[in-house]
C-alpha cells in the first residue's frame, strides 16, 4: 500500500520528466498512477498542483524586455579589450619597465645622470610618482582598459609636457636631461591609441539598486 | 542535453551556439542571447518581484556571461550555466540592497510587489513569495525556466534528490495555501 504523499510526489515528478533518472521503479509509477485514478483526495491535489504550475508560468510570463542590443554592446566591448595589438601591449610594457627603472634611479639618488639633482626626500617622491605611472602602464598593457586611468595620466602628461617645454624655452635644461620624461609621454600616447581604437570599455557598472525592491524571502 | 518535454531541438542548438560563441562567433552569441533571455529574466523576476531590478540583474548576468563564455566547457546546459552566474549576481544585488535603508514602509512594499503580478495571478505571486527561498528557486527553475531536475540541481549546487524533494515540498505548501486563499473554489474538492 503506497501512501498518498508518495503517490503525489511520484505523479508530479513524472509530470516534470524527473523520473527516468531518479531511480523510481517503473512498477511504483504504475501503482501511483492507479492510486491517483481511484483516490479522490490525490486526484484533487494533483489537479490543484497542475493549476498552480500553470499559474506560476503565467504569473512570470509577462512581456520580456529585449536586452539583445545591450548584451551585444557588452560582447563588443569585451572582445575589443582582448584585441589590443601585441606591439601596443609590448610597447606599454616597455615604458612601464622604463618608468620603474627611473623610480629605482631616483631612490638610489642617481638622478644626476640626467641632470636631475634631488635630495633623498624629493627623490623618494619622484620614485613614488614614476612607480605609480609604471603601474598604470603595466595594468593597461595587461587588461587593455583605459577608463578611469585617462584623467590621471592626462594631468600628469600635460604637466610634464608643459614643464619640459618651459624648461627648454628658458634654456634651464638640456634636451638630453628632458629625455627622462619621454617614457611618460610615449606611454600616455599609447594609452590614447588604445582608448581611441577600442572605445571606452566600461568599468564596474553602477547598478541602480533600489532598496524598495527587496524581496520578502531572502 | 535535452530537456524532457521542452523543445529539445532548441535546447540542443543552444548548446551548439554556445560552443561557436566560445570561439568568438558573435552571431552565435546573439542568437543564444535571444534564446535564453526569457529564462534569465524570469528567474530574476521570481526572486526580486520588480521589473526594473530584474532588468538590471539580467543585464549584469549577460555582462558576466559575455566575459566568461570563453571558459564555458559545456559540462552543464547553457541555461544552467547562466542561472549559476545569475545566482551570484542576485547575491551581489541583494547584498547591496541590504546595505541601504528602505525607502518605503513595509506595507507599501508588499502592495507594490503584489501589483507586479497580473491580476489573474496575484494570489500565486503572493504564494510564491511566501515560500522559503530554496523551495521557490526549485519550483521556478523547474517550472518556469524549464530546467530538468538534474540541471536545476547543478545550478543550485545541490543533489538531484534535493531538488526533487524541494519541488514536492513547495507544491505541498502551494496547494495548502492555494486552498486557503480560494476556499470557495476548492472546498468541495478537498476531502
Ligand atoms: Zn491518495
Amino acid at each position: 500500500m503506497m501512501d498518498c504523499n508518495k503517490v503525489r510526489e511520484i505523479v508530479t515528478s513524472a509530470r516534470d520528466g524527473g523520473l527516468p533518472t531518479d531511480g523510481t521503479p517503473a512498477g511504483d509509477v504504475a501503482i501511483a498512477l492507479a492510486h491517483a485514478g481511484e483516490c479522490s483526495s490525490c486526484a484533487s491535489w494533483i489537479d490543484a498542483s497542475e493549476r498552480i504550475d500553470r499559474s506560476i508560468r503565467i504569473g512570470l510570463a509577462r512581456e520580456i524586455p529585449d536586452l539583445t542590443p545591450r548584451i551585444m554592446a557588452e560582447w563588443d566591448s569585451a572582445r575589443q579589450q582582448g584585441d589590443i595589438p601585441l606591439t601596443t601591449r609590448l610597447s606599454l610594457m616597455i615604458v612601464a619597465v622604463l618608468n620603474a627603472g627611473l623610480a629605482f634611479m631616483h631612490l638610489a639618488g642617481s638622478g644626476g645622470l640626467f641632470g636631475v639633482q634631488t635630495g633623498p626626500h624629493s627623490g623618494a617622491e619622484l620614485a613614488a610618482f614614476e612607480l605609480a605611472v609604471a603601474v598604470v602602464f603595466a595594468m593597461t598593457a595587461w587588461d587593455g582598459r583605459t577608463r578611469g586611468r585617462m584623467a590621471f595620466m592626462a594631468v600628469i602628461s600635460a604637466l610634464t609636457l608643459a614643464g619640459t617645454v618651459r624648461d627648454l624655452v628658458m634654456g634651464s635644461t638640456s634636451l638630453v636631461a628632458e629625455m627622462v620624461h619621454l617614457p611618460v609621454l610615449v606611454g600616455f600616447s599609447l594609452m590614447l591609441i588604445v582608448a581611441a581604437a577600442h572605445g571606452s570599455p566600461r568599468g564596474p557598472r553602477n547598478l541602480g539598486y533600489r532598496s524598495d525592491a527587496l524581496p520578502q524571502t531572502p | 542535453m535535452p530537456a524532457p518535454g521542452d523543445k529539445p531541438d532548441t535546447m540542443e542548438s543552444v548548446e551548439i551556439l554556445a560552443q561557436a560563441a566560445r570561439k568568438g562567433d558573435r552571431r552565435a552569441f546573439e542568437r543564444l542571447a535571444r534564446e535564453c533571455q526569457p529564462a534569465v529574466w524570469r528567474y530574476a523576476l521570481s526572486v526580486v518581484h520588480d521589473q526594473e531590478l530584474a532588468d538590471e540583474i539580467a543585464q549584469e548576468t549577460w555582462a558576466r556571461a559575455v566575459r566568461s563564455i570563453k571558459r564555458f566547457r559545456g559540462d552543464s546546459a547553457v541555461t544552467t550555466w547562466l542561472i549559476a552566474i545569475e545566482r551570484r549576481v542576485i547575491a551581489d544585488v541583494l547584498e547591496a540592497l541590504r546595505k541601504r535603508p528602505p525607502l518605503k514602509a513595509d506595507d507599501d512594499q508588499v502592495v507594490a510587489e503584489a501589483e507586479e503580478f497580473p491580476s489573474a495571478s496575484v494570489e500565486i505571486g503572493v504564494l510564491l513569495n511566501d515560500l522559503p527561498a530554496e523551495m521557490r528557486d526549485a519550483i521556478v527553475l523547474t517550472q518556469v525556466v524549464g530546467l530538468p531536475y538534474e540541471e536545476a540541481a547543478t545550478a543550485l549546487g545541490v543533489k538531484t534528490g534535493t531538488v526533487k524533494s524541494r519541488v514536492f515540498r513547495a507544491r505541498e505548501l502551494l496547494v495548502d495555501a492555494y486552498r486557503e486563499v480560494l476556499p470557495a473554489r476548492e472546498a468541495e474538492e478537498a476531502t
